[in-house]
């Protein structure tokens, strides 16, 4: 079902699918078997998916098909729900994600996380950016003012707030609020962004700005975005993963699967299961 | 799950049923442009010049239509086929109809000239083949048959076939002064007329198969470069290349 | 009142529709409610005036003939013209201190625990129900509660009927109430804070320290407050425990001494006290010590509030 690790990007359109010119690229994340429960409720089942770096990687689907809940797997964001269970396994550079002696907050270190709803801190926007890079030890305040500095300027932020560093950043607007705390992500250095419907709260402009981000960063970053704007998938990402619900026989309440993953161009102009032909074109029944 | 976006599928529905209208006019004008040919009837070669203003007219709001399509709905995978075959096949049907008038001007070229009985049967012969061809891409569109407008190509070598056989005859036809420069020179082009109306009927099914499958037709051309370069004997400046 | 829209009236003319728009029945039972809380409000703030009248009414000799010397003299049960309430001051905000000191730390620590760490486990279900059951006992239970423990039992820590006896009494009265207001707080602290520390890989600690307390904070203080003013407004556990009704000496003892060995009382005990004394005397004493202690509620309220208004504006 899933398409093999051929690395070479089609959308430039010269090469096309050489095989002579494919190269392995080792995914960054892994996943087998990937289940996830609430109490007794099973949520997304058998996902067996793989993340390339230097990717942006899309999920799409429906509403209730997990695509967030399998997103958060990647950070062990499902560790804060008290009864979510993780069943499978979840591979980070070849390592198991959850394993005994794996700790969280190492791996939120690595991976970090741009929530749908802008969350910033209610301080100022320096102290905003200085947290996280604080936590991992980091004191002289001009390794700091370094660090904000450039986390601001990667997020396209620095020149509509470098003069009002001390202001609340409860102040800004929206989709500023949402840069802010992608630099904030990017502040800690991490491996991975994991983004969920980062841009439903925002503008056109807005989010047609953190789009643009995206494809800046994603050099030095792998990116998977959760969206249930398909149109934001197919402008964005090279990879589109297609999730939906099943009903399950026995429970009659819906499961998550994933259905396909491949080239986002092929997704949206080709796709080989008739299920995503029905999603992103909209025709059903 | 119900169906969704409904006015856009209906639009699309509409523009499908349109072109296998217009196609379907192109192939009943086939038999009757040769007829035209044949018995030099000149009222009717008027008429059906006239009458390909109006195909011209269709054609061109049916890619009107598709490009709104494109600017308002943002159609994706099979949708986007679609629209993007239909803006290929508006141009190969309107050029398909300027072809059936440019037989009928040849007719109005020729009048007062008879010619010979095996050169009018290659034309009947020929005249049928295209009009077949026509009909078969004509019915892979309006059903959606991959399979079937793939095997249109076969049936084109042999118009080509008919067209090369039809030359040599207007050839010896001349020599053998049965009739003149002028009019072998019109026939010879009328040949050609038909022999390209079987090339757009397989360029329609490629348009199918491209919009069931998603099938590009390569053409030889692409082929043989990447060839030579492989090989390694093309030495060409760089930017040479175009996409 | 249902709005005809035009397309629902073919035929209606701008003038119908002016009429409709304006001339609309009032809204009389909407308008009633409104009276009648506004009523409602009138008349609890009546209540409340009319107290406070009362009050500085029936003191009005003390406060106008001997402020002073009422505000510095001492718990005389027997001589009206030389009673004070200057130790019952004194005792109510060294207890004060003293709820400050062992309740706050204790219950905010309590409430950070059972709302960021023990989760939704039977253990923490059952605390938070006992939590709330004790913040429900009369507080004379907390003074027997005071008597057994602090008072005999832990005799040589508090040395017996001290004012520290006395404030840990009153300290354990108000813990279930700091506890659940502090909870309260934390709660409502959104949960897109947390995750958003989480995000940048903070641990839980670090997450709570530096972002969850921040946040709560106005409503800790909020709690706190109200805590502190039930505190000093209680009278029947230090009855218990060994507040001074009749009579206070206290001496040339240092500070140090007179909290550790020596007799305490407080505004309530000493109100208390003097309002079962007979005589018209007495009546003015009481009322203007009455008088005194909501001002000094009063002016505790204010401090709070101004505190955690200042606290609000960092953030």
């Amino acid at each position: 079902m899933m398409d093999t690790r051929v690395t070479v990007k089609t959308q430039d359109g010269v090469e096309g699918m050489d095989a002579n010119n494919a190269t392995e690229a080792a995914p960054v994340f892994r996943t087998r078997d990937l289940a996830v429960y609430y109490g007794d409720f099973r949520a997304v089942r058998d996902v067996d998916i793989e993340i390339r770096g230097q990717d942006i990687t899309a999920f799409i689907g429906p509403s209730g098909c997990g695509k967030s809940t399998v997103l958060r797997c990647f950070d062990r964001m499902n560790d804060l729900i008290p009864s979510a269970r993780v069943e499978g396994t979840v591979e980070y550079h070849g390592i198991d994600l959850y394993g005994k002696d794996v700790d969280a907050v190492e791996v939120r270190r690595r991976v970090g996380m741009v929530f749908q709803k802008p969350n910033p801190f209610p301080k100022s926007i320096y102290d905003n950016l200085a947290f996280g890079p604080r936590l991992n030890g980091i004191k002289k305040k001009s390794e700091l003012d370094e660090i904000v500095e450039s986390s601001l300027k990667r997020a396209a932020l620095w020149d509509e707030v470098k003069d009002r560093l001390k202001a609340s950043a409860m102040g800004l607007s929206g989709g500023q609020q949402q840069r802010l705390c992608i630099a904030r992500c990017i502040a800690v250095k991490p491996d991975v962004i994991l983004m969920d419907e980062p841009c439903s709260a925002l503008d056109p402009i807005a989010t047609a700005r953190i789009e643009d981000l995206m494809q800046e960063i994603k050099q030095d970053f792998t990116i998977i975005i959760v969206t249930h704007n398909m149109q934001q998938a197919a402008r964005v990402s090279d990879r589109t993963a297609f999730f939906t619900t099943e009903v399950n026989p026995e429970s009659d309440r819906r499961t998550g699967v994933l259905v396909e993953f491949d080239d986002t161009q092929k997704i949206f102009s080709n796709p080989g299961d008739d299920r995503t032909e029905a999603y992103v074109t909209g025709r059903f029944g | 799950m119900e169906e969704t976006r409904k006015l856009f599928h209906k639009d699309l529905s509409e523009v499908h049923q349109e072109l296998v209208r217009v196609a379907a006019g192109i192939v009943e004008s086939i038999p009757r442009c040769t007829t035209i040919l044949l018995e030099q009837d000149l009222t009717g070669a008027e008429t059906m010049i006239l009458a390909d203003d109006d195909v011209d007219r269709r054609t061109h709001e049916l890619e009107q239509r598709c490009i709104q399509i494109l600017a308002l709905q943002a159609p994706v995978a099979s949708d986007l086929r679609q629209v993007v075959a239909a803006l290929k096949m508006c141009a190969e049907l309107e050029r398909s109809a300027d072809l059936v008038v440019n037989i009928c001007k040849a007719a109005r070229r020729i009048y007062g000239h008879d010619f010979d009985p095996r050169l009018r049967g290659l034309v009947v012969k020929m005249s049928e083949q295209a009009r077949q061809l026509f009909s078969e891409a004509t019915s892979s569109y309006a059903t959606g048959d991959a399979a079937r407008a793939a095997a249109i190509d076969d049936m084109d070598a042999f118009l080509d076939d008919l067209q090369r056989q039809f030359i040599q005859a207007v050839l010896e036809s001349h020599s053998a002064g049965r009739i003149d420069l002028q009019v072998a020179i019109q026939l010879a082009v009328v040949a050609r007329f038909y022999e390209r109306l079987g090339d757009h009927a397989v360029n329609i099914g490629e348009k199918v198969r491209f919009e069931i499958t998603g099938w590009l037709p390569e053409h030889s051309g692409a082929d043989r470069f990447r060839q030579r370069r492989t090989e390694g004997t093309t030495s060409h400046p760089a930017g040479g290349e175009s996409s | 009142m249902a709005l005809a829209t035009p397309a629902s009236h073919g035929a209606t003319t701008a003038a119908s529709l002016t009429t409709q728009l304006t001339g609309a029945k009032r809204d009389i039972r909407g308008r009633a409610v409104e009276a009648v809380l506004l009523a409602t409000l009138a008349l609890s703030l009546l209540i409340l005036v009319a107290l406070v009248v009362n009050l500085v009414q029936r003191s009005w000799p003390v406060l106008s003939g001997r402020l002073g010397d009422f505000l510095s003299s001492g718990l005389d049960a027997s001589n009206a013209t030389e009673a004070g309430v200057w130790q019952a001051i004194r005792g109510t905000l060294t207890l004060a201190v003293i709820v400050a000191i062992v309740a706050f730390p204790l219950g905010i620590a309590c409430a950070v625990f059972l709302e960021e760490y023990a989760g939704k486990s039977f253990f923490a279900r059952l605390i938070r129900i006992n939590v709330r059951n004790l913040a429900g006992v009369p507080s004379i239970v907390y003074g027997i509660l005071g008597l057994t423990i602090f008072v005999k039992f832990a005799d040589g820590i508090t040395g017996g009927r001290t004012v520290i006896s006395g404030g840990l009494a009153l300290a354990v009265l108000v813990l279930p109430v700091v506890i659940i207001t502090a909870s309260e707080a934390l709660r409502a602290v959104p949960q897109s804070i947390r995750e958003g520390a989480y995000g940048v890989g903070a641990t839980k600690w670090e997450t709570v320290r530096s972002h969850v307390l921040p946040s709560a904070a106005p409503g800790i203080l909020t709690g706190t407050v109200l805590a502190l003013s039930r505190a000093a407004g209680e009278a029947a556990p230090l009855l218990l425990v060994g507040g001074i009704t009749g009579l206070l000496r206290t001496g040339d003892q240092g500070l140090w001494e007179q909290i550790t060995k020596g007799g305490f009382t407080s505004m309530p005990v000493a109100i208390f006290s003097y309002a079962r004394q007979t005589g018209a005397d007495f009546q003015a004493v009481t009322g203007a010590a009455s008088l005194i202690l909501l001002i000094l509620v009063i002016l505790i309220n204010a401090l709070a509030i101004w505190l955690r208004n200042r606290f609000e504006k960092q953030w």
